[in-house]
């Protein structure tokens, strides 16, 4: 195969095709993890698990988080995303005992924040490792999380995720 | 040993793989550029990995892209079998046009389609956003797959990416979970049987972290059963009767043996919804058709996840479906597909005309209107009765009439429909 360059339109979809939660969230791991090494790394990845957190919790225009009202489901919306995030969380010890909805969701708004702020201002000290630290540990446990939520069905009657 | 070392090595082997089979020769573009896609997506993979130190990130990593190589090799397969001449190739066009349509895609939001002869007895798509945007990958079996009165069923996937299309405005997720809630709520009494530790007030159930948790998998059954749901729906309204009836071929009465997959609502109420959304679609249910059916054996579940599926199954017969009959209804007519008419019968009667006299049909105005002109061609049993060799091969000699009027179909559409001089 004469491996010409990809045309933009099959850059689009490869780039798509890497926005599976677990790939991003273990990508923005790696990222982070070269930040901390204060090696040359792309923070793209950072920012589309940014995004992705943002339609989790669901923001509203002014930028904070929707409030619940307890008439319909959480903006987490499914219980899966509530279990993914909050186990997540436990794993990388950003938070414990999240018993309402609500604090999950507001736990994850702030980690979005934070990620959404190492994206704008790229830290330049030693002094912000704790913090790359954290986050990075927070990625890793979402990646694994998201994996561990999406297992791949190896039952009969599916033998392939995307087969219907 | 090294984990890192072979995953490069497994995903070299990929690549090769992949140069292997663009070697083939294809009847159309699309699944050529389907490799060149899969080719930049693991070359990404490898590149993702250089520089990598042996650590935990890098673990999950490698686990991500032996995922990645697990998902996709099988696609590597059907990409190879969609060269294969048992296709029905006169079809891909016209569908993909269809699909288009349907889809409301302007120039800078395409769709492409692979079809492929499968040697598994479903017609099944690839559809997921991981897999490949912007393509449907539509397999039906090699035993049908030259069988063009089965075209109805790629309506079906076609709805997986327009129920996708629609997810960021529709919200299902909102509508399922609400619906799995209130089901839940209803059977208080039975659910703390099953969850006992859960103190929350029923009211509360959105709000309480480990109450909601419980609902995990009922939710996500519910989700799976109203997609699929709603693709049926779409499938009905695109192709009418024809749908019911390729329906009815490729699955009445049931798989005997197999375990109801609990992603779907079981077989009779799967119909039991199809007949509720025709009555509104304007759809003729063909004499007795419910009676074709019987339900698939229910799973083998624990007595909690067997409530849940309970759970499940209530929500969306109750509560999704019929929101999800009105926004396939509005969808369509949004997507310039009007309900059937009076027009749509006169119509089909005069393509039926045509192959009364075993010659293509021209100047058809949708796709629909042909398949469904063949199916009532292929129930009616005094068809062609004066000529027994006609009769005796009337599957081929009809699938032949079938793909015949697809093509002089496209070329009319190609051409605006404007016959040479």
């Amino acid at each position: 195969m004469c491996a010409r360059e990809l045309t933009s339109f099959e850059k689009k979809v490869v780039w798509e095709m890497e926005g599976d939660l677990p790939s991003l969230a273990c990508r923005a791991a790696i990222a982070l993890d070269k930040l901390m090494q204060r090696e040359q790394t792309d923070l793209d990845v950072v920012k589309r698990l940014v995004k992705m957190l943002g339609n989790y919790v669901k923001y509203s225009e002014s930028g904070a988080p929707v409030p619940a009202n307890g008439t319909g489901p959480s903006p987490l919306v499914t219980p899966k995303t509530l279990v993914i995030m909050k186990q997540a969380m436990y794993d990388s010890a950003l938070a414990q005992n999240l018993t309402r909805v609500t604090q999950v969701r507001e736990q994850v708004f702030e980690v979005a924040s934070r990620l959404g702020k190492l994206v704008q201002e790229p830290p330049v000290s030693d002094n912000d490792n704790e913090e790359l630290k954290q986050l990075r540990s927070f990625c890793l446990a979402l990646s694994r999380q998201a994996s561990a939520h999406k297992p791949m069905p190896f039952d009969q009657s599916v033998k392939h995720p995307y087969r219907r | 040993m090294d984990i890192l070392h072979y995953t490069r090595q497994r995903l070299q082997g990929i690549l090769d793989e992949v140069s292997c089979l663009a070697e083939s020769d294809f009847p159309y573009p699309d699944p050529r550029e389907a490799l060149n896609i899969l080719r930049g997506f693991f070359e990404n993979g490898l590149k993702s990995l250089s520089g990598a130190q042996a650590d935990d990130a890098a673990r999950e990593a490698c686990a991500i892209c032996l995922r990645d190589i697990f998902l996709h090799l099988p696609l590597l397969g059907f990409i190879s079998r969609s060269t294969d001449v048992r296709n029905s190739f006169e079809m891909v066009r016209p569908f993909t046009r269809l699909a288009g349509s349907t889809l409301k895609l302007d120039g800078s939001d395409y769709l492409r389609l692979i079809l492929s002869s499968e040697w598994e007895y479903s017609p099944f798509v690839y559809i997921h956003v991981p897999a490949i945007p912007c393509y449907m990958l539509i397999g039906l079996p090699a035993s049908e797959s030259s069988n063009p009165l089965l075209l109805p069923l790629a309506g079906h996937e076609l709805g997986h990416r327009v129920y996708e299309k629609l997810q960021p405005s529709t919200d299902f997720e909102t509508l399922v979970a609400h619906a799995v809630v209130s089901a839940a709520q209803a059977r208080w009494g039975e659910y703390k049987t099953h969850f006992p530790d859960v103190d929350c007030d029923p009211a509360r159930l959105f709000e309480d972290s480990a109450g909601y948790e419980t609902l995990e998998l009922a939710v996500e059954w519910a989700l799976r059963q109203a997609e699929e749901t709603f693709c049926d729906f779409l499938a009905l309204r695109i192709f009418g009767q024809s749908l019911l009836y390729a329906t009815a071929y490729l699955l009445s009465p049931r798989i005997a043996e197999a375990e109801r997959p609990v992603y779907y609502p079981n077989i009779v109420a799967r119909i039991d919804n199809l007949m509720r959304a025709s009555e509104q679609y304007g759809v003729q249910i063909p004499t007795a058709y419910r009676n074709m059916f019987s339900d698939l054996i229910e799973p083998n579940l624990s007595p909690t996840q067997g409530f849940l599926l309970s759970l499940a199954d209530e929500a969306v017969k109750d509560k999704v479906v019929p929101d999800l009959i009105n926004i396939v209804d509005e969808y369509a007519s949004d997507a310039g597909l009007p309900k059937r008419s009076h027009a749509d019968e006169e119509e089909e009667r005069r393509i039926r005309s045509r192959f009364d006299k075993v010659a293509p049909a021209e100047d058809c105005s949708s796709i629909a209107h042909i398949l469904n002109a063949a199916w009532g061609a292929y129930e009616d049993e005094s068809m062609w009765q004066h000529y027994s060799k006609l009769r005796s091969n009337k599957r081929r000699v009809l699938s032949d009439l079938i793909l015949k009027s697809l093509e002089v179909f496209e070329i009319e559409q190609v051409t605006g429909g404007e016959h040479p001089q």
